[in-house]
């Protein structure tokens, strides 16, 4: 379990054209992110997850409030709470004059692991990565995500139970973003609790349990994953998404939707198939108008084939809430 | 943990003592020794360092010691400038900081890890020293307490290059090692700390001239002129409290207990936020102020009932008062560094502000400052009342009075940079810092273009006419002096409304309640 309770920190910028700045990093945040999740933190940049994540490792002081790791307060004990912690930074490097196994080896032993068990663990951790055929090889020469894998393998190396990733995807190629995904099922599946940060909506959205969107400091909405989206549409009564498709190409569907009562933000769905297309509107107006809608569709001629009612998606959520501004 | 089984020791040498490096830096110093054995023992049979005649064997050792102590304390120093400060710069720092490693742990790795090439070659060098010690028949016990000194004095040096890299902001390192360079070229002239003092010096260099001894006595030396044979300071012959002690000896103790104090400083910060560093606590800080004036008042060329007084045999200078300036003047540097420490960045102030423990902040760090004056004050006081000469001038009244002048005029200037520090910019200890030097210069250069130096006038501007005060002064113008203090006191209270002003500033946002206020709900 993590607890963070009214969690602040509050920063000096640079001056800017000779005007002081202050920022607040995080601002009174309260989270409770219970074992075995995966919790993504969303936001901009200077949205203040990085700065939220090195609080909850005990690398930043907060000015104010509480993190808890385990049930031990990080900022009191740190030591004590980070044996509990694997930590991933956004921007890192390794020591490049270091062979693979030679690194992991350095952090066993800095996390005190008995060292009998380190030789075998240091083994298990890089074939868990994938990078069996590079243990004598020098750090220098893997490839950005070869040194991603190494990052992530000196994370779990004493099996924490919490691993704090910011931005683990940032730099990777496709293939390695896939295999990284990959990997954190497969953590958490091993019963690993997950903090990430990432701008890949998408990712995030496909692999975590819950998220936190923060932004300017504040938390926005935080929660289960499903719970978020809920409450998001239940937020929009009024209104919903909704994809007529017809059995005919043009635009002439698009107009006649934009010039009905009701509908707004009418656009060409990507998903039509060949010698048929779709449009995606919101519609305000309960199921009886909707009938009407279509009613009035199929009487004016068109060849319509299938009407689908759909959620917002998770980027189009954060995309709502969130202005994306940058603090 | 056993030192030799510290993780950052061993990443030191997996990455430096590699075979093939290990085998080029012996190679190279192979040749040089050989080089040197040769030209010491076939070139010439006597031969004159430093205006002392030595066989070929102590001439090889003494240039071998200087080697050594140069590769140790330059090499060591550099290396541990960057120690820590490169870590930061390529963002590994913060993996070694989650790790299980304890503060001090991760400090003696740094501390002997780092400079492990430089011990490795300082060994290589060790079979032309032995040759040279065999073959100049030299004192072991001497030669082994040398290259104690030397080990030491040289991890105290990198101990300080490291508190450097602890502190170092990004792109300064060039400036962090010529500042190292230059400290270690001020402290190695071989003279003692001070005129006043009766203690040798303090640099690591001292082992090499050690090393160049016969004996351990405590003797002074004879220099033959002509005929004439006349006393010469021995070098190796400290005072403390006036007993006689080898310097050796003081030195060891010094150098540890100031490896203590070094390594504690990088302990205590190495594994915390580098916004929330700070040197020592106050209480530490105190500590290390009073250890000062312990060496200082041990070591102090105190008058000697019956014996020939002051320096080298010369009429004792000093009056108590006089002793009074002395210590005082030297108080200046340690007091400064007290109030550096003491000091508090935004973000330890809004901490304390958000903690609701503040207390009365707006007057920091004006209390442990006052503190600090009146414990050295009146140590001051009572070991001069002590060890003084009776006959000279001597008055209780005004050494409390330029205690308290003292005192107050370090707290002055210290709430006008606390002042500066808790402004919002990019440098604002430098400021504040820059703002008081030209204000001291411009005083200081106006004051004696008027010739009024030791007017006590001139103590309303400046605390430099204090420690030329005597009876004489102090009676004639006793009004004048007491309105100096109470303006030092008045300027004292407007940095504090000053202050008072900045933390304002800093209390917590009252908006960013109700703007948090639907994420904490929606949990």
């Amino acid at each position: 379990m993590v607890r963070l309770e009214n969690l602040t920190k509050e920063y000096d910028l640079p001056p800017v054209k000779g005007k002081p700045a202050q920022v607040v990093a995080a601002d009174r945040v309260n989270l409770q992110i219970a074992d075995r999740e995966i919790y993504g933190f969303v936001g901009p940049n200077g949205a203040g997850k990085t700065t939220t994540l090195k609080m909850i490792c005990g690398l930043l002081v907060p000015t104010s409030g509480s993190v808890e790791v385990q049930g031990i307060d990080v900022e009191n004990r740190p030591e004590d709470a980070q044996q509990f912690i694997g930590y991933l930074a956004d921007f890192f490097s390794l020591y490049d004059d270091m062979k693979v196994w030679e690194y992991l080896d350095y952090f066993a032993r800095a996390y005190k692991m008995p060292s009998a068990q380190i030789p075998a663990r240091v083994t298990e951790v890089i074939a868990w990565v994938g990078l069996e055929s590079k243990r004598d090889a020098f750090i220098q020469g893997l490839s950005r995500g070869m040194k991603q894998r190494l990052g992530i393998a000196r994370a779990v190396l004493h099996n924490p139970p919490v691993l704090v990733l910011d931005e683990p995807a940032s730099g990777l190629d496709p293939k390695a973003r896939v295999e990284l995904k990959d990997l954190l099922k497969n953590l958490n599946r091993q019963g690993k609790t997950i903090l990430i940060s990432s701008h890949v909506l998408s990712d995030l959205e496909e692999i975590c349990t819950s998220v936190a969107i923060m932004e300017k400091g504040h938390l926005l909405r935080s929660g289960k994953l499903s719970s978020v989206m809920e409450q998001s549409a239940a937020e929009t009564p009024a209104q919903r998404r909704i994809r007529i498709r017809v059995a005919a190409t043009g635009s002439e569907l698009m107009d006649w939707l934009s010039k009905r009562e009701g509908v707004s933000d009418a656009h060409p769905s990507a998903s039509a198939a060949q010698g048929s297309s779709s449009v995606d509107f919101l519609f305000a107006g309960t199921d009886s108008a909707l009938a009407v809608l279509v009613r009035e569709l199929v009487t004016a001629g068109a060849p319509v084939f299938a009407v689908e009612g759909s959620s917002e998606s998770f980027e189009q959520i954060y995309a709502r809430l969130s202005g994306g501004e940058v603090m | 943990m056993n030192l030799f089984s510290n993780p950052e020791i061993l990443r030191n040498a997996r990455i430096q003592l590699r075979p093939r490096k290990m085998l080029i830096a012996a190679g190279m110093c192979a040749v040089v020794e050989v080089a040197l054995g040769y030209a010491f023992f076939h070139s010439r049979s006597d031969i004159d360092i430093g205006g002392a005649d030595y066989s070929g064997g102590r001439a090889l050792l003494h240039v071998i010691l200087w080697i050594q102590a140069l590769v140790l304390v330059i090499g060591g120093g550099i290396a541990c400038i960057h120690a820590i400060q490169r870590e930061k710069d390529q963002n590994t720092f913060d993996f070694q900081r989650i790790t299980r490693l304890s503060p001090l742990e991760l400090t003696l790795g740094k501390l002997f890890g780092t400079p492990l090439m430089v011990f490795f070659v300082f060994l290589c060098l060790i079979p032309a020293a032995i040759v040279g010690a065999v073959s100049g028949g030299a004192s072991w016990t001497i030669l082994l307490a040398a290259y104690v000194l030397l080990m030491l004095g040289a991890i105290v040096c990198d101990a300080f290059a490291l508190v450097i890299s602890l502190f170092l902001r990004r792109g300064a390192v060039t400036w962090a090692i010529l500042f190292f360079l230059a400290l270690v070229g001020a402290g190695s002239g071989g003279s003692s700390f001070s005129p006043y003092l009766a203690l040798g010096s303090g640099s690591p260099f001292v082992a090499v001239s050690l090393a160049q001894q016969t004996s351990w006595s405590l003797a002074p030396g004879v220099t033959h002129v002509g005929s004439m044979s006349l006393p010469t300071t021995n070098p190796f012959r400290d005072l403390f409290f006036g007993v006689p002690v080898h310097h050796a000896l003081v030195l060891f103790v010094l150098d540890v207990t100031i490896f203590a104090w070094l390594l504690s400083a990088v302990a205590r910060n190495i594994k915390r936020d580098p916004t929330n560093y700070e040197l020592y606590t106050p209480a530490q800080a105190l500590g290390f102020l009073c250890y000062f004036n312990f060496i200082l008042f041990a070591f102090f060329q105190w008058y000697v009932p019956g014996a020939p007084r002051g320096l080298l045999g010369m009429p004792h200078p000093f009056t108590a008062l006089d002793t009074q300036s002395v210590f005082l003047e030297a108080n200046v540097i340690p007091f400064f560094i007290f109030g550096f420490i003491l000091l508090r960045n935004r973000n330890q102030a809004r901490r304390l502000l958000h903690s609701g423990t503040a207390g009365r902040l707006e007057t920091w760090p004006a209390p442990y400052l006052f503190l600090g004056g009146l414990i050295v004050g009146i140590a001051m006081i009572l070991v001069i009342q002590w060890k003084r000469d009776p006959s000279l001038e001597w008055s209780v009244a005004i050494a409390i009075f330029r205690v308290a002048y003292f005192a107050f005029w370090l707290i002055c200037d210290f709430l006008f940079l606390q002042w500066t520090k808790l402004q919002r910019a990019g440098h604002p200890l430098l400021m504040g810092v820059l703002y008081l030097g030209v204000y001291y210069a411009c005083a200081i250069i106006i004051v004696s273009s008027l010739h009024a130096q030791h007017s006590p006038f001139a103590a309303i501007f400046l605390p430099t006419p204090l420690f030329g005060l005597d009876t004489a002064a102090w009676s004639a113008h006793l009004g004048v002096w007491i309105a100096a203090l109470a303006l030092q006191i008045a300027a004292g209270v407007v940095f504090i409304a000053l202050q008072r002003r900045t933390l304002a500033q800093l209390q917590p946002h009252a908006s960013s309640i109700s703007m948090n206020a639907p994420a904490s709900a929606s949990l």
